[in-house]
Parts: C-alpha cells; sequence; structure tokens
C-alpha cells in the first residue's frame, strides 16, 4: 500500500473498499494500491448521491410520470426524449 | 494564400473550394502544419491520419473538378474524439486498456462524413473513456487549453474543442453525456452542440452511457455548426440553418436564474458576461422572463448514478480482467457504479423522467422559445497536480439538460480579464436546434467573440508557463 493511501484511508474506506472490491470481482483480487484513496472518496460520493435518489425516487408514481421497464429501454431512443 | 496561414471557417473555406481558389488538398495541408507547428504545447491529437485524409481530399478535390458536390462539408477537414471508430486505426479512448483495438470499419459518424466527401485528418485527445480526466497517468497527455496552455480545456470532448480554437481543424465531433461537448467548448471559446438526444446516431462510438450520450459538432461559428448538424441531420425540419443570422424579434426567451445556486462563489465575469448576452436578446426584441429549474443537487444525484450504472454495466468485465491498465480517475469513477442496485437505478430514470418533465414544461406549458444560462460559473482552472487521487470537480453545470434530452447550443459570451473564455448555454425545445442558432448566433455577432484567437507562439506561452508558476 503508497504512504499516501496509508496515511488517507479510514477505517471506514476500508470497509467500503472491501464491499466494492467483492462486487467488481477483479481478476487481480483487489482494488489496486494506487487507485484505493480515490475510489473510497468516489464512492462515498456514490453513496450519498443514492440517498439523494432514494429520497426523491421511489413510491407510489403519479399517473403522469409512471413508466414501465419498457419505458426506460425506450429512453434511449430519441422518441422518447421527444414525447 | 492567405487562407492556408490563417485558420478558416467551414463558410469560407466551402466558397474558396467551390471558386476552385483553393482545393481540399490545400486546405488540408495548412490545417496539417498548423496543427504540426503548434500542438506540441496543446495536446489536441492522438493521432493523425494523414494517408487516409489526403486521399479523402484527393477525391473530394476530383469531384469538384467534375462538378460533383456533395454539400457544404465537401472537402473540409475535420477531426473526432478518439472514441469513434474510423477503419484500420487505433481507437483508443484515451486508455491504455484500448491500446491494441484496431477498428474494422468506420463508425456511423465517420462513414458519414466520407459519404459527404469530408477528409478524416485527426483522432483527439478525450479523458479516458470519456470520463476519466484530466489525468497524467494514461498513454498521452490531456489536452491543454490553448488560451493558457497551464489550465484545463474542459470534460472529455477536449482535444475537439482545443482543435477548433486553435484552428487546427474547422470541425471537429464531440460526445456530451453530462457536459462533455458544452463544458469543453465553454473553457475553450468555441461552439459546441449537444443536439436533441438520439439525433446523430452512435453507432461504432466508445459508449459511456447508453441512455444519456450524444454526438455533436464543435466549430468556430453558430453558423459552421448549424451547418455541419444540417449536414448531419438533414432529415430533420428544424435542426439546419434556418435558425441563424434570422431576427430574435418577438422570442421568448427563459433565463435560468438558480442554475448557478448552491455554488460558494460564481466569477463576477461569467455573472456579467451572462448579463451582456441577456442585453443583446432584449435590444434584439425577445422577451426576456425568468425562470427556475428544479434543485441541481437533484439533477446531479440522478445524473451520477445513471452514468455510474450504465458505464460499470459496459465496463464490468474488461474491469475485473484489465482493472491495472486503467487510469486512476477512469477506475474510481466506473467502480463507484457497481454500488448502484437495479432498484437505485429505476428510482434515478423515475427521478429523471419527473426533471425532465420539468424542464419541458418551461417551453410546452408557459411557451418559451429557448432558455438562456451560464455554462462555466469560473473560468478554466488550472490542472490539479499529477498525484491528486480524486478527480477534481468540474467547473461546468451542464447536466440538467443532458438529463432531459432537450438540445443544447454551447456558445461564446465573453472574456475575463486573464482572456480566459466564458460560454453560456441556449436550449431549446425538443427537435428545434433551429431555435438555440437563432438566439446563439444573434449573441455572437453581438458580443465580438470571434475577433480573437489563442496565441500559441513559443514567447505566449512561455509567458503563461511564468505567470502559473508565480
Amino acid at each position: 500500500m503508497t504512504r499516501l493511501s496509508k496515511h488517507l484511508l479510514t477505517t471506514a474506506d476500508r470497509r467500503l473498499l472491501a464491499d466494492l472490491a467483492e462486487r467488481l470481482a477483479l481478476d487481480c483480487g483487489e482494488i489496486p494500491d494506487r487507485f484505493k484513496v480515490g475510489t473510497a472518496a468516489a464512492a462515498r460520493i456514490m453513496h450519498a448521491q443514492l440517498e439523494r435518489v432514494r429520497a426523491a425516487g421511489g413510491g407510489p408514481i403519479e399517473p403522469a410520470t409512471s413508466f414501465s421497464v419498457a419505458d426506460i429501454v425506450a429512453a434511449a431512443h430519441k422518441d422518447e426524449a421527444h414525447s | 494564400m492567405m487562407v492556408t496561414e490563417a485558420p478558416f471557417t467551414i463558410e469560407v473555406a466551402g466558397r474558396l473550394l467551390r471558386k476552385r481558389s483553393i482545393s481540399a488538398r490545400e486546405l488540408l495541408c495548412s490545417c496539417l502544419e498548423r496543427i504540426k507547428a503548434h500542438d506540441g504545447r496543446t495536446d489536441a491529437v492522438i493521432a493523425l491520419l494523414e494517408e487516409r485524409a489526403l486521399k479523402e481530399a484527393d477525391v473530394a478535390d476530383d469531384e469538384l473538378g467534375r462538378g460533383i458536390d456533395h454539400g457544404p462539408l465537401h472537402g473540409i477537414p475535420y477531426g473526432v474524439k478518439d472514441i469513434f471508430d474510423a477503419a484500420g486505426t487505433v481507437t483508443s479512448a484515451h486508455s491504455r486498456v484500448m491500446q491494441d483495438h484496431v477498428a474494422d470499419t468506420d463508425s456511423y459518424l465517420v462513414s458519414r462524413l466520407a459519404h459527404l466527401r469530408a477528409p478524416l485528418l485527426a483522432k483527439l485527445a478525450t479523458h479516458e473513456f470519456a470520463l476519466g480526466g484530466p489525468s497524467f497517468d494514461l498513454p498521452f497527455p490531456p489536452a491543454r487549453n490553448p488560451w493558457d496552455v497551464t489550465r484545463q480545456p474542459g470534460a472529455s470532448s477536449s482535444g475537439s474543442a482545443v482543435a477548433v480554437a486553435t484552428g487546427y481543424l474547422p470541425l471537429a465531433f464531440g460526445t456530451d453525456t453530462s457536459g462533455s461537448i458544452r463544458g469543453p467548448a465553454a473553457l475553450c471559446g468555441v461552439v459546441g452542440m449537444k443536439p436533441t438526444f438520439g439525433q446523430i446516431p452512435l453507432g461504432g462510438a466508445y459508449p459511456l452511457a447508453w441512455s444519456l450520450d450524444c454526438c455533436g459538432p464543435l466549430t468556430w461559428t453558430v453558423a459552421d455548426n448549424a451547418t455541419a448538424l444540417a449536414a448531419l441531420v438533414p432529415v430533420r425540419r428544424h435542426s439546419g440553418r434556418r435558425g441563424v443570422g434570422r431576427s430574435i424579434a418577438g422570442m421568448k426567451v427563459g433565463v435560468v436564474i438558480n442554475l448557478f445556486e448552491g455554488l460558494e462563489s460564481v466569477d463576477d465575469e461569467v455573472l456579467s458576461a451572462l448579463a451582456q448576452a441577456c442585453d443583446v436578446l432584449r435590444e434584439g426584441g425577445a422577451s426576456i422572463g425568468e425562470v427556475k429549474l428544479p434543485q441541481f443537487d437533484a439533477f446531479e444525484a440522478c445524473g451520477r448514478v445513471i452514468m455510474g450504472a450504465e458505464s460499470y454495466a459496459i465496463h464490468r468485465r474488461m474491469l475485473a480482467r484489465s482493472a491495472p491498465l486503467y487510469g486512476a480517475f477512469a477506475f474510481q469513477r466506473i467502480a463507484a457504479g457497481a454500488l448502484v442496485s437495479g432498484a437505485d437505478y429505476l428510482a434515478a430514470q423515475q427521478l429523471r423522467r419527473k426533471l425532465a418533465n420539468a424542464v419541458n414544461a418551461l417551453f410546452e406549458r408557459d411557451g418559451y422559445d429557448a432558455l438562456l444560462c451560464g455554462n462555466n460559473f469560473a473560468c478554466a482552472p488550472q490542472f490539479a497536480s499529477t498525484d491528486e487521487p480524486i478527480s477534481p470537480p468540474g467547473v461546468v453545470r451542464t447536466i440538467p439538460f443532458a438529463l432531459s434530452g432537450h438540445p443544447v447550443l454551447a456558445v461564446p459570451c465573453g472574456f475575463s480579464p486573464q482572456g480566459l473564455p466564458i460560454g453560456a448555454q441556449v436550449v431549446a425545445p425538443y427537435f428545434r436546434e433551429d431555435a438555440a442558432y437563432r438566439i446563439g448566433s444573434v449573441i455572437e455577432a453581438a458580443l465580438g467573440v470571434r475577433d480573437r484567437r489563442p496565441d500559441l507562439s513559443e514567447s505566449a506561452v512561455s509567458s503563461m508557463q511564468e505567470e502559473s508558476c508565480r
């Protein structure tokens, strides 16, 4: 582990990285040292963004904005953007 | 011949080509000369496709000589962000991971432009896989802002914006997922269009996030931009040059007053340039109203979750296999996408729909013809130190309209006292790129932002470097 990451990684960061490494299933086993500090920061930011999205999304959907999984697929097409 | 010594626009070059005052080969050679003379200071070009481009220029000349004209891009040299395939050449995506990836065929964009007889001269710098940068741990250096080479040129279509700002090329293409055409356009002082989502097919371009990626042109002038888009999307009624130069009298323009809300500071010169742009529109006879978007934080969270999930889905296998080959910034951003569950992704898409409806209501419910808002809230920042472990935050606010899918024109609207460009975004209803061009061409003409180009002489670059060390 680099001196920089030893200095900056907290216990919570290490837990975060261990969880992420399991999800990523990297052939090299674990997240390479030089990525650890930045990846922990990016993971913290993603968790915060997910909280915001969970707070704003989900739950009952108003009819005017209801959509199906098919809508999500259609979102990749311009006609969806046009609607 | 003067035109070969100075940068040229598509409009001027097209006129000269058709008068036979210059050949496509001569135009191409003038671009090559400029690139070879100056790109050592700006690092915009990853690969020159000289042989291919010369062949295409000769075909263009031969056909023009025989009276065959494929339209306004005939004989106009251009470059693409190096995520677009061009047969027989490496599509590096600015990554070590892709260094051996030689494309079998042309991407849709390159193939369409070949059909229009535009010679492809250069593959241009990006961020790794269009998201990891600016970074110095990649096989190629990041592009540098030509107005001050010690500063960043914006987001991932940076090589494209630099190539146009410097006059290396009159036309370049980039992609915009959350702002990667508009950000570099603002920081490098060029015109960039993120068209309505889906306008230009992305076949053969390395994706970043399928439901957000858009391809669009970067040019020196609004008129050139409209010309390029119209050539590529000829079937759309409104996407062409119809808007350029038309009066804006009677148009209803909404000025977005809360895009920069929540920021600790916004550069004064940015606010003053935007106020000037508003004055120009008012003087041109447009009626100006103030509008608000939903909170920027909601757009940002939604965009980051969708981009994270989709980019991880794209890279999942390659990341598992080749993690050590990625640059740090790309790795960290892509890996964080593994935290997004299916339910989270669906919630983000649901939120996206609500946010997009709120933007669209400004056009459909409130009757605005276009929206005007800032682009960069600060001038181009210096490059971060090379051992910075966390990717630096951007200085543009572009993600709302990436999520909503509306067309947006990034147009220069001023310069800071240090001579760094400031940009505005003009947002139009779906498929009404002409409305954005109409507003943009008025701003461009009134504010005189096309009068100067970056100075890349050795003495100017030395003084930029000295200034940054102080």
